[in-house]
């Protein structure tokens, strides 16, 4: 995968996830749920920054940007905070993917910002009930 | 282009295969130097960029000895844990993540020593790191401050790596131990609020 592959490659999760983020904080409770709201509002924050800033590298090499598709799949049942969480925690895991996959194609600097992106969202996990893995963004290191 | 919020299927490896796969990348980095050729000044893991260099400048693979640092940097920090565990009783199990954890890397390390790359053997960890810890909570900050040290240095040999398969792993590794280091501290908050 080429430098700008992954690039766009990770845009596109990250339009994934500012889309169903988007979606979750409409169904997350402030009153009754404040702390997974919070995380869903911080999550959405985060990714829609990242958008935003891979957007501008990516025309900066002199690309286009991948474009956000019109819709994404989100779960027909987000009735509560589980399948909330749990949905969130499928985007983090994307997320994480694909920023491991950008540490793989880049170098310097922009492999320093991937190595952390792909930190914070190991971490974010955990604000949706994960759970910690011992290689995360690349589990086919685990033994199964 | 996956543009939905399922996960990311990857690949279909068993950790040999892909271990394999990094040997096959060290093996072919040299090749690769023309594109890879910016390093960063104090990327290197414990022992700093002087052993990097001594190996480079030696004709070896910079990454065969990276992955010696990275293996000493675990080796001790495992140790440390081992340690504070053997020390404290009540330590014994919240710390049994962190050890399995660098097991963990350690195995998938040494599996790359034994597919075919050689290298110097890891230094044998300092002892007594834990000197002057006089109580389980002394000892689980000792811990924790050299965890993050750990997540640093493995951030920083993932920036310095040759290869990119290697620098995945390694970035992988760097996030495992951060994301620990997190749970670890929602379980404590949660045991004090």
């Amino acid at each position: 995968m080429t430098e700008i592959e992954a690039l766009q490659a990770v845009l596109a999760a990250e339009h994934a996830a500012v889309y169903v983020y988007g979606v979750l904080g409409g169904q997350a409770s402030q009153s009754a749920q404040p702390a997974l709201f919070s995380s869903v509002s911080d999550a959405y924050a985060t990714h829609r920054s990242r958008r935003d800033l891979l957007t501008g590298e990516i025309t900066d090499l002199g690309a286009h940007p991948v474009a956000a598709a019109a819709a994404y799949d989100v779960p027909d049942a987000l009735g509560g905070p589980a399948a909330i969480a749990r949905t969130a925690r499928r985007l983090e895991d994307g997320c994480a993917a694909a920023y491991a996959a950008l540490v793989e194609s880049t170098t310097a600097h922009r492999r320093r910002w991937a190595v952390g992106a792909l930190g914070d969202a190991a971490v974010r996990v955990l604000a949706f009930r994960g759970t910690p893995e011992m290689f995360p963004g690349a589990g086919e290191y685990t033994d199964h | 282009m996956p543009a939905s919020p399922r996960r990311r299927t990857a690949p279909v490896l068993t950790r040999r295969a892909a271990v394999t796969a990094i040997v096959a990348g060290l093996a072919g980095a040299s090749a690769c130097d023309d594109h890879r050729s910016t390093r960063h000044a104090g990327s290197g893991v414990s022992g700093g960029s002087g052993a990097s260099g001594g190996s480079a400048a030696a004709g070896g693979d910079p990454d065969v000895a990276l992955v010696e640092r990275v293996r000493t940097e675990l080796a001790d920090v495992l140790a440390l844990a081992t340690e504070a565990g053997t020390r404290f009783d009540s330590l014994r199990g919240p710390l049994r993540p962190f050890r399995d954890l660098h097991r963990a890397h350690l195995a998938v390390l040494d599996d790359h020593r034994s597919t075919g790359s050689a290298g110097a053997s890891a230094a044998p960890p300092a002892p007594g790191q834990l000197s002057g810890a006089h109580s389980p909570a002394a000892a689980l900050h000792r811990l924790v401050v050299r965890e993050r040290l750990t997540q640093a240095r493995l951030a920083d040999a993932a920036v310095a790596a040759e290869s990119g398969t290697l620098a995945r792993l390694l970035a992988s590794m760097s996030a495992a131990v951060g994301q620990r280091l997190a749970a670890t501290a929602r379980t404590t908050e949660a045991g004090t609020s």
